[in-house]
């Protein structure tokens, strides 16, 4: 049988390997299969410039149909995959049609997870559609309680006061987005978000929400006009579960990102895979960009381990967040310019783990690719130099 | 169509391997200073998602984009890979009196 690679989703991932399997010279038959009506797209825009109107679907699109039509990779859209066969390596359409693949990539993304009953106010946002349908709500003086302090509420929460909303925000917990991030920078963003007007409020818990209002468990009640959820994603195992794959929390992987069947890998928001030795997912754009690459060139049987750090960024009002690596225990800080801060995470023998950098604009970009490089390096640091902002992370890394 | 030099700053404003942002009337311009203390220009924004390079990390003859990681080779505005695949225009740049000074064309 002839060579067909065919990717399931359409998103970031796999629009990104689809890509870069014509790059690499693969010239057979590579069919994309999404279930959205878009061409590929990134998601970063959806809550920011997407929601205020600055750009549109084109402006976050990998490519274009031209392009798409002339690397001959078939899209398909509408016809989502209802079944998989990994024994007979093939899967079945919805419109009923089988299709065979000699490898398989299962880029399937998540979806927002839902409040537990399903109320008809509240709008969510991860696709380009809800995006738009959110957009068309937001008007100066729309009164927005966003259930949720990640980043997607966070993101919300912001573009919606450029727009003129008035915004309450509800976190369960007693810190935004704890989970990512460090306790210095939540509160950077606590005040950050409380300077600029919105109502956040920590440790609360939702009762219900009425067509008018959203009602608090402690009573009280926040007449709004609208309420936006971001609260986590769902990632749709759905398929590779019901065909007998290894799933978690999410489809899982070794460390080539090939499924417990040898002819199919999985990348992007879906994939579970090991990072220090424990199994997770990453939800970033970063983790769709390189896993989606790296799932193509191990297709073309190049069989390479997936190294790459994790790593996101968020813009929040005219502030910018970046991480790279992973949290560790010791803690080392240094002060960027306009009060900006840098949160080094160092081992136990003071080699750098990862980094945090929140600044105005893209202020901590710089630093945080700098503290990308000193990881990969795996140099001793002293983190008396660390701390003194004088000292030049290049330095450090030419050491 | 004529090339207009335009002063951008003191040759001692931007470091070596370093990148200036750099605005003028509409447009906006990342104008580098290598280590070999060379200088060069480039158009301002990421061809990616029209972030301003000049908050990116310079190393060696490659601005990498704050964002997004895409890379290119500011002397040619060559895109050195995904994501970024549509190259940099470069425009001229020389020193004259310890002054940086950039050409742009001349729209008429």
């Amino acid at each position: 049988m002839s060579q067909a690679l065919i990717i399931v989703g359409a998103g970031h991932a796999g629009g990104r390997a689809a890509l870069t399997l014509r790059e690499e010279g693969y010239t057979g038959s590579l069919i994309l299969i999404g279930d959205e009506a878009h061409l590929p797209y990134e998601r970063p825009p959806l809550s920011k410039a997407v929601l205020q109107g600055s750009t549109d679907l084109a402006g976050c699109s990998l490519c274009d149909s031209t392009r798409l039509a002339a690397l001959g990779i078939e899209h398909i859209a509408g016809n989502p995959v209802s079944r998989l066969d990994p024994q007979q390596h093939r899967l079945q359409l919805a419109d009923g049609q089988w299709l065979t693949y000699t490898g398989l990539l299962l880029a399937t993304g998540g979806r927002a997870r839902r409040l537990p009953e399903a109320q008809p106010p509240v709008l969510y946002l991860r696709t380009h559609d809800e995006a738009l349908a959110l957009r068309d709500r937001l008007r100066p003086g729309t009164r927005v309680v966003v259930v949720g302090g990640g980043f997607i509420g966070l993101e919300v929460a912001a573009t919606a006061r450029g727009l003129g909303c008035e915004v309450t925000l509800l976190e369960a917990g007693p810190r935004l987005a704890s989970r990512v991030l460090p306790a210095p920078i939540s509160a950077a963003l606590l005040a950050l978000h409380r300077e600029q007007g919105v109502d956040v409020r920590l440790n609360v818990a939702l009762e219900c929400i009425h067509a008018d209002a959203v009602q608090l468990v402690d009573g009280q009640r926040l007449p709004c006009d609208l309420v936006v959820a971001g609260i986590g994603m769902q990632p749709n195992i759905e398929l590779a579960a019901a065909a007998g794959l290894e799933v978690g929390q999410g489809i899982r992987v070794d460390a080539q990102l090939r499924t417990s069947a040898s002819d199919i890998y999985a990348a992007g928001d879906v994939c579970e895979f090991r990072l220090a030795g424990v199994y997770q997912r990453q939800e970033t754009w970063r983790n769709a960009e390189a896993q989606g690459r790296h799932a193509a060139l191990n297709l073309l049987g190049r069989a390479l381990p997936f190294e790459t750090l994790p790593g996101f960024w968020s813009d929040q009002y005219h502030w910018g967040l970046q991480t790279v690596g992973v949290m560790t225990a010791r803690t080392v800080s240094r002060a960027l310019p306009g009060a900006g801060l840098l949160l080094f995470y160092l081992d136990d023998d003071a080699r750098l783990q990862g980094a945090c950098g929140w600044a105005p604009g893209n202020g901590a970009a710089r630093d945080i690719k700098l503290c990308e490089r000193l990881i990969a390096a795996g140099t001793v640091l002293n983190p008396g130099s660390l701390a003194d902002a004088d000292v030049s992370l290049k330095l450090l890394l030419r050491g | 169509m004529n090339d207009q030099w335009i002063d951008v700053c003191a040759v001692g404003e931007i470091d070596p391997e370093d990148v200036l942002r750099f605005d003028h009337g509409a447009h906006t311009y990342a104008v580098f200073r290598s280590a070999e203390d060379e200088f060069f220009a480039t158009a301002g924004l990421c061809t990616h998602e029209k972030i301003h390079l000049a908050d990116g990390l310079v190393m060696d003859h490659v601005i990498e984009c704050p964002k997004h990681n895409g890379r290119f080779d500011y002397r040619s505005g060559k895109a050195l890979g995904a994501p970024v695949c549509v190259n940099l225009k470069t425009y001229p740049v020389r020193v004259e009196a310890g002054r940086v000074l950039l050409a742009v064309t001349a729209e008429i």
